[in-house]
């Protein structure tokens, strides 16, 4: 089996707060973008502070807590959407700037909201398959730095941040969580719907010129981050509820029998509704969001390790864990503490 | 199809403040709580209630929940 051991977290120094949004679009006032999607400030990485950074910082805080030597790491694995550069791997330059040995794997996994699912399957299968004992899974977004100055939606709910998780062939805590079977859903007819167009190797040039509504309000620039939020709403809103079914069936388990839910923090008023469709009590969503934002594929490990702290998963707890976004993409495991 | 107040009841609850007060000619789009998130809320609902996809061009011309119930009545499968 694997474990889950430990988890750590860093977000960049510089805040975004509702109030400076608000200075920016007076259209859009403080108490109403926090009322609907439930958040006060987002992390923004500096100019000069790059996905390798934030993974990097997280990773020493992970080692900091003495849970794991670095030389003991014989595989990592970073999921990322904005890479430092298209080529090289990420990971590649993690090792290095960390000291990990030489002799260890290190590999790229390019998912979003769905990504920290991902990259759990990855580790466990490494683990299950005897090809790697204790893993580095980090996962780094800068999203910000995709995202246009006129695009106040993507601005309001995306911000910065990395963990980094320890993932073990052998528990090495009480609160080690074993990870059960996984379900993977892919839509892959949504690839536009959230998405980069520019910069890769199809549209490379970036040359796209901001495109505004007859109201005079920003829809996109192809240069930038672009998501349709009304079909990321509709693709959850479908299809979570029937995903979550799933994955308890192949895990032999009923809704009641999970003792909490950590689901990706797209926004408060998008979880809620995909709670009340998914028939999940109030007390059993484990919602943090509110001084981070929407951190990609951070945001779940990020609640899973708020809900460690705050003690909400206790020895023998069961906690869901589902991502979702682009791709379109959902990804999902059961932990059992 | 449920009648105009089930149906009514059916809107009232995609909004979310619970003391929110709405009939047909409500103009929906002036509450506080109002907007774009609200609005999807609502289309979810109606397609997998009634069956009804409503296009954006239309949606937006709607003003009253009457206009929303015309619409759905017309065009309702379920």
């Amino acid at each position: 089996m694997a474990y889950i051991s430990e988890i750590a977290h860093y977000l960049p120094e510089n805040v975004l707060s509702n109030e400076h949004i608000n200075q920016e679009h007076p259209e859009w006032s403080a108490d109403k973008i926090s009322s609907k999607t439930g958040i006060f400030n987002r992390h923004i990485s500096g100019e000069n502070e790059f996905s390798s950074d934030l993974g990097i910082k997280a990773a020493q805080k992970l080692f900091k807590k003495k849970n794991v030597e670095k030389e003991d790491i014989d595989f990592l694995i970073f999921c990322t959407q904005s890479p430092d550069f298209l080529i090289p791997t990420t990971a590649c330059i993690v090792q290095d700037k960390l000291c990990l040995n030489n002799n260890i794997g290190a590999i790229d996994i390019n998912m979003g909201c769905s990504g920290y699912l991902y990259g759990l399957s990855y580790a466990n299968g490494l683990i299950l398959s005897g090809q790697a004992k204790n893993i580095l899974l980090i996962t780094s977004e800068t999203y910000s730095k995709l995202i246009n100055p006129e695009d106040k939606s993507n601005k309001t709910i995306f911000g910065d941040g990395a963990t980094a998780s320890l993932i073990l062939e052998k528990p090495n805590t009480l609160m080690s969580g074993k990870i059960q079977k996984f379900s993977f859903y892919t839509q892959g007819s949504g690839y536009d719907k959230l998405m980069v167009k520019n910069g890769g190797i199809k549209y490379k040039h970036l040359t796209a010129k901001d495109e505004f509504d007859i109201d005079g309000n920003y829809i996109k620039n192809d240069d930038y981050l672009f998501m349709d939020g009304k079909s990321v709403f509709q693709f959850t809103s479908f299809k979570v509820p029937p995903f979550i079914d799933r994955l308890l069936i192949l895990n032999n388990l009923d809704l009641d029998t999970i003792d909490l839910f950590i689901f990706h923090q797209a926004n408060v008023f998008m979880m809620n509704y995909i709670r009340k469709r998914c028939k999940i009590p109030e007390d059993k969503f484990h919602v943090f969001i509110k001084n981070c934002g929407n951190t990609v594929s951070s945001s779940v490990p990020l609640a899973l390790e708020d809900a460690l702290i705050k003690n909400k998963i206790k020895k023998g707890s069961r906690v869901l864990l589902a991502g979702f976004g682009v791709g379109l993409s959902i990804s999902g495991t059961i932990i059992q503490f | 199809m449920k009648t105009k107040i089930e149906f009514i009841n059916d809107i009232k609850l995609e909004f979310e403040e619970d003391d929110v007060n709405i009939n047909e000619d409500t103009l929906f789009r002036d509450f506080d709580s109002w907007d774009s998130l609200t609005g999807m809320a609502i289309q979810v609902m109606l397609e997998d209630s009634y069956g009804v996809t409503i296009p954006d061009e239309s949606f937006k011309s709607f003003k009253t929940i009457n206009d929303i119930y015309e619409f759905v009545k017309n065009n309702e499968t379920k």
